[in-house]
């Protein structure tokens, strides 16, 4: 195939800002999948990700169009709408030259709109804007051709106006798609070197590779080598997705696919890594490789004990999926055996606890999301912290260093004082403010990561009544007033409660998080004190009164069966509760305190 | 052994029960209901000829609804059903409205000696909101008519009812507890399904607080103890030698044949009156087509359709008298907790003499204490 006649390109835009329509729209009317076949967003599969309207795994489709007589083959590669999911998008957007920009009409342009050029233009692609939802009643089309020039500095002169939701201007998008994005380069008899920009893990063919070759070729009974591990494995299967997974001959430069090589875990094909011949491999990986790393950690737990191996057996299933998912068995003496679990973000902790429920029928208990901190002791040891319990006691730490981001927040001037005060109360640090237009202020902050998975998000969309965006990206650790805020039932520790928060902030959540126990803790025999203490020094104090009644008055014609079976209920409800101590706590009063962001 | 019979009929269900009790039916029905349930009498005197009957117990629904022939007619029958029918106590239940000197005489006359009035309570604001067909001054005039012709009798009291008040409920209890020798104080117990349940969840009717209601029992056994009238039992009163003896059976765990829709028995002995080797609970259909169908369709006590038949094992008897005998101002023998201390909840239980109660304390919250200790 004539790589003149290749166009490799992702669609890039703000959440809901129409993307994975648009993708359904290209693939429809180039006949790839006849429309009586549609299922709304195609290349969402799982349920989760087309309840919320956002890609979560990255889905690949080749389309062919037929431009002027001549037929081209389009690679479509989709990605992950979503903060956490950064390094996958940057990974994918290497895999083209090109991108569809889409702006909604209404909305104009926003945080992940401008996080998604940004991560466009490192990897040199021409972008091609799109402007979508113009049959909307509220759209403004000028406006918004006019701010993608401004902000983005993009020429919107003949740019697709669509709606992809009625259909409108696919023909001009699948047109310009031709004339605007080049086609790609790269040498079929080098050396082969192939981009990992996705993994997953097929029940028959073991971790599957989805590549985009960039020079060289591969075919079934190859062996090839991943830079990375320097693991070597043999080509079983190579194909393109169109959209199930079609067998081909070869794979060879300029060409989007996927490589099956027996290979057991997802691991070994990480994302970003290159594959290489094992025989005649080349000089260099690809630029642009890093090992992803959890940011945020929580402990998670069956609701039921004895579903341990069972929650076990499901994380190492998805983990097959998802490289980036890490954890490992802790122990809670309020929650018994789990994990503690590093996931990307907020986002893929959501998602990874809606599919072990959901796919696995568990019921989870899961602790406050937190961060990894960086210890250091007073005898010089440094450790890295990812579960409260195990903060070492204050008198033995020099430091701590708590991971920080650099936030950009889009949002209509008329908020900007909102914003500032709330940043300034998760302790952000001002950076920059520029007016990007007269309705659009871009701010910037540096936010400690804990402070932004603890409510940020939630807060920031509240008070600018939806109208902010917020992205961010990592930018290192910083040293911090740190402690650990303990809860004691009535004297004794719950460790699952523990939490580290910033010296300035304890007083409120132990005060906050004392209220909410009072109020989920069933009355029992004997009053339960319920305190918050930082070391050994309580910083508020709850009461829950004891039981004062707790009988059944009557008996019914002497019907004791009844109030046998009664008291078997109760004595069960007794037993399936979690033990503080001597305190009896339900799981559902603990989950509704370990819930986020909502103790205000 | 004890006799339960049950008349499953009342002019109007109330608000809060969610007994076996039907409103609005025809005469022709209680008709057959009470040819049923004699048949059933007649079937539990074969079942049992050697039966010495102790007590007997006529609760509802309303027996006080019964016609005086209705009435003789029922005594005679277990008069002749059972050889050994000599009970030192004949209680019945009756209500404020339909407890007139004519039923109140026909029940004297088959041989009742003891009568139970739901007073419920002396507000009539209380009496309306949960449906009472009754007010306070009706029941004031026939408790009169009551004390004119029983002398023991006891008076029923709801505590929790929507306009209770810590006054109400010390002037109320006070004020049966002048009249009568035995009294019962009941906590109000939302039962799921009933209308007022449904109007509490609809915040259309608003009850007190569980430790309102904690407090108002501590005033009513307060209030009655001062006239010499002592808890016996979780919500029974009674001055010395007025306790109910049939009730008491139930928490000593007495064989009790229940006779009548919904009503429950417990079995012990065979024909010859030894002991089975077995006890077993068993109860009858509360549906009235079931149970009359029931027991038209066969012969013998036994072949009678039934309920929630259970074979208690060792362990369920002896978590029952722990339950059931707890409930009580006896209590149950220490043994029966097998040497065990147990830790924070000893403070609710009495020990002495072998036995062990409950403090008054430990009666309010006895459910969670039970959870502790079986």
């Amino acid at each position: 195939m004539s790589l003149s006649h290749i166009r490799n390109f992702s669609i890039i835009a703000h959440i809901d800002h129409g993307k994975s329509t648009l993708a359904d729209r290209l693939i429809e009317r180039t006949g790839t999948v006849s429309s009586r076949d549609m299922s709304d967003q195609l290349l969402d599969n799982m349920d989760i990700e087309k309840e919320r309207g956002i890609t979560i795994k990255l889905q690949t489709c080749r389309l062919f169009y037929d431009y002027e007589g001549e037929e081209y083959t389009f690679n479509l590669i989709d990605t992950p709408g979503h903060v956490d999911f950064t390094y996958e998008v940057s990974r994918s957007l290497a895999a083209c030259e090109g991108a569809l920009l889409v702006v909604d009409a209404t909305q104009g342009v926003e945080a992940q709109t401008l996080s998604n050029v940004y991560l466009a233009l490192d990897n040199d692609l021409e972008i091609l804007p799109v402007v979508n939802k113009i049959d909307l009643a509220s759209a403004d089309v000028d406006g918004v051709k006019k701010e993608i020039e401004d902000i983005i500095g993009l020429d919107t002169t003949g740019c697709p106006l669509i709606s992809a939701k009625e259909g409108i201007g696919i023909d001009e998008v699948l047109r310009q798609i031709v004339e605007k994005l080049p086609p790609p380069s790269g040498d079929p008899e080098a050396p082969l070197k192939a981009l990992i920009f996705d993994s997953y893990y097929d029940n028959y063919r073991g971790a599957i590779s989805m590549v985009r070759i960039v020079d060289g070729s591969v075919k079934a009974g190859d062996r090839i080598k991943m830079f990375a591990t320097g693991k070597t494995f043999e080509v079983v299967e190579v194909g393109v997705y169109a959209p199930g997974m079609r067998p081909t001959t070869s794979l060879s430069a300029g060409e989007v696919g996927y490589i099956a090589a027996s290979i057991k875990n997802v691991a070994d094909t990480a994302v970003g890594d290159t594959i290489t011949s094992a025989d005649r491999p080349a000089a260099a990986p690809l630029k642009g490789y890093k090992k992803v790393t959890p940011m945020v950690f929580t402990g998670v737990y069956p609701a039921d004990g004895a579903r341990y191996n069972d929650l076990k057996e499901a994380l190492l299933k998805l983990q097959l999926n998802d490289a980036s998912l890490t954890f490992e068995a802790e122990n809670s003496k309020a929650l018994g055996f789990g994990f503690r679990c590093g996931f990307l973000g907020l986002l893929h902790m959501e998602i990874i606890e809606e599919r072990l429920e959901r796919e696995f029928d568990l019921d989870l208990i899961t602790t406050a999301p937190g961060v990894s901190y960086h210890v250091t002791k007073t005898d010089g040891e440094k450790l890295i912290i990812d579960n409260p319990t195990n903060l070492p006691p204050a008198g033995e730490i020099e430091s701590i260093e708590e991971p920080v981001v650099k936030a950009t927040i889009y949002t209509p001037p008329e908020y900007v004082g909102q914003i500032m005060e709330l940043c300034q109360d998760k302790r952000g640090v001002f950076i920059d403010m520029t007016y990007v237009d007269t309705s659009r202020v871009q701010m910037t902050y540096r936010l400690p990561l804990n402070e932004i998975i603890y409510d940020f998000f939630d807060s920031l969309k509240s008070r600018t009544r939806g109208y902010a965006s917020l992205d961010y990206e990592p930018d290192g650790y910083e040293k911090s007033d740190l402690v650990r805020l303990d809860m004691l039932i009535n004297g004794d520790m719950c460790d699952a409660l523990s939490l580290i928060v910033h010296k300035d902030k304890a007083y409120a959540r132990g005060r906050g998080i004392a209220e909410k126990l009072k109020d989920a803790i069933p009355r029992q025999l004997f009053e339960i004190p319920i305190q918050a203490a930082i070391g050994g020094k309580i910083i508020a104090r709850e009461t829950v009164k004891a039981l004062r009644k707790d009988v059944l008055a009557k008996c019914y014609g002497g019907d004791i069966t009844r109030k046998k079976k009664l008291l078997e209920k109760q004595k069960e409800g007794t037993n399936r509760m979690r033990r503080v101590g001597s305190v009896a706590v339900p799981s559902a009063a603990l989950v509704s305190i370990l819930k986020v962001g909502d103790d205000k | 052994m004890e006799l339960y019979i049950h008349f499953p009929f009342c002019r109007k269900k109330c608000a809060y029960c969610d007994f076996t009790s039907y409103a609005n039916c025809s005469e022709a029905l209680v008709f057959s209901y009470l040819t049923a349930l004699k048949r059933e009498i007649t079937f539990a005197g074969e079942r049992f000829p050697n039966a010495v009957i102790d007590t007997v117990y006529l609760g509802g629904g309303t027996p006080s609804l019964m016609t005086p022939r209705e009435i003789e007619s029922l005594f005679n029958k277990l008069r002749s059903a059972f050889k050994h029918f000599g009970p030192s106590e004949v209680s019945v239940e009756v209500n404020p409205e339909s407890a007139t000197d004519e039923v109140l005489s026909a029940f004297r006359d088959a041989g009742v000696n003891r009568v139970s009035m739901g007073v419920q309570s002396l507000s009539d604001d209380n009496l309306r909101s949960v449906g009472r067909v009754h007010d306070a001054a009706t029941a004031r005039a026939a408790a009169a008519r009551i004390a004119k012709n029983f002398d023991n009798f006891s008076l029923d009291i709801i505590v929790g009812l929507p306009y209770d008040t810590p006054q109400l409920v010390r002037e109320e209890v006070g004020e049966v507890g002048e009249l009568a020798p035995h009294v019962s104080v009941y906590e109000l117990t939302l039962e799921e399904g009933t209308p007022l349940a449904c109007a509490v969840a609809e915040d259309r009717v608003w009850l007190p607080s569980d430790d309102e209601v904690a407090e108002y029992m501590d005033i009513a056994a307060d209030v009655l103890s001062r006239g010499g009238i002592e808890r016996y039992e979780v919500s029974n009163f009674a001055k010395r030698g007025f306790e109910c003896r049939h009730n008491l059976g139930y928490w000593t765990r007495e064989e009790y044949l229940g006779l009548g829709a919904g009503a429950h028995s417990l079995v012990k002995t065979d024909a010859e009156g030894k002991a089975l080797g077995a006890e077993i609970r068993f109860a009858s259909p509360k549906d009235l087509n079931a149970y009359i169908g029931g027991i038209n369709c066969v012969d013998a006590f036994d072949d009678v359709p039934r309920a929630d038949m259970q074979v208690l094992t060792e362990a369920d008897i002896r978590t029952e008298r722990i339950m059931l005998g707890l409930r009580t101002r006896e209590g149950i023998e220490e043994e029966l907790l097998a040497g065990r201390d147990f830790g924070r909840v000893e403070r609710f239980l009495k020990r002495g003499g072998g036995r062990v109660s409950l403090t008054d304390e430990g009666i309010a919250v006895m459910n969670s204490v039970l959870a502790e200790i079986i």
